[in-house]
């Protein structure tokens, strides 16, 4: 157990960029969007804070899996919307 | 057969299937569209997990500790002087280095989502994503370092640093005390990501 772990803020070195090859390729789905225009970066962020903030609402954000699920959904949102 | 001996239920907080089958559905919808294309997501994805990571930081930090001009340009224009070792952002971010100092101690956030400076430090690590250290680097940024086993001095003035999606920040941190004549490709391995997030010091 790493002695600098404490509630709150779990510390982990060397740990994988991606947890899983579903949170690789829901960010990548994002980045490459878009590069190819579909919204601007500042759009992207303002979507991802949004649906962030509401997730904040019901629980935190703790891990991977939170986080690129609110990610998935916000790129859903945000790509039904630019269609 | 009675009912206890039937095996328990799994219960996940998030049923992975879900998550990946709604992955896939915007994926092959975007394909459709021709708006992605399988192997660039397979190759953006080997690029942040293996070629981007905190190495190039490590390299702009390290080279600013042993050249002078170099730290100069750093400070005044970070995303020029970053780009000139090669390290450019994908979505024309603009990046600002914060200097450590004695008296400064710098530390960076994303309160409202995760922007992090991608080019220098790759993807960010689950915890700075997570809500407790969104919340708390900006409210108790002494007891968050604390936390990181960071103890500052309480004349220490400690800045924190909300990146957008427009600025990110890399903190420069203060050169490690008997590194005198380590070459640079020496001290680069010195640097820690924590250093340049600012919850680290070497």
């Amino acid at each position: 157990m790493d002695s600098r772990r404490l509630p709150g803020i779990p510390l982990q070195d060397d740990e994988p960029v991606f947890a899983s090859p579903w949170q690789a390729r829901t960010f990548a789905l994002a980045v490459q969007c878009h590069e190819q225009g579909v919204f601007s970066w500042t759009e992207w962020a303002d979507e991802l804070s949004r649906h962030i903030a509401e997730f904040e609402k019901q629980a935190p954000v703790v891990d991977s899996d939170d986080y690129y699920t609110v990610w998935q959904g916000a790129l859903e949102a945000l790509v039904e919307r630019k269609r | 057969m009675h009912l206890s001996n039937l095996p328990p239920e799994h219960h996940h907080h998030a049923p992975l299937s879900d998550i990946e089958s709604r992955v896939k559905k915007l994926e092959a919808l975007l394909i459709e569209k021709k708006l992605v294309d399988p192997a660039s997501l397979d190759k953006l994805v080997d690029t942040y997990e293996h070629k981007v990571g905190p190495k190039n930081g490590a390299k702009v930090v390290a080279r600013a500790w042993t050249d002078p001009a170099f730290k100069q340009a750093l400070l005044e224009d970070a995303t020029t002087a970053i780009a000139s070792l090669g390290f450019a952002g994908r979505q024309g971010e603009h990046m600002v280095c914060v200097e450590n100092t004695p008296a400064v101690h710098n530390m960076v956030v994303c309160t409202l989502c995760s922007c992090y400076p991608w080019p220098v430090l790759g993807l960010p690590p689950a915890w700075y994503k997570a809500s407790s250290y969104r919340a708390r680097a900006v409210s108790q940024p002494r007891d968050v370092l604390q936390e990181f086993g960071v103890g500052l001095a309480d004349d220490v003035e400690i800045r924190v640093w909300d990146s957008t999606a427009e600025i990110r920040y890399l903190v420069l941190p203060m050169r490690p005390e008997g590194s005198d004549g380590l070459s640079e490709e020496l001290l680069a391995q010195r640097v820690t990501r924590d250093s340049m997030i600012g919850v680290d010091v070497l």
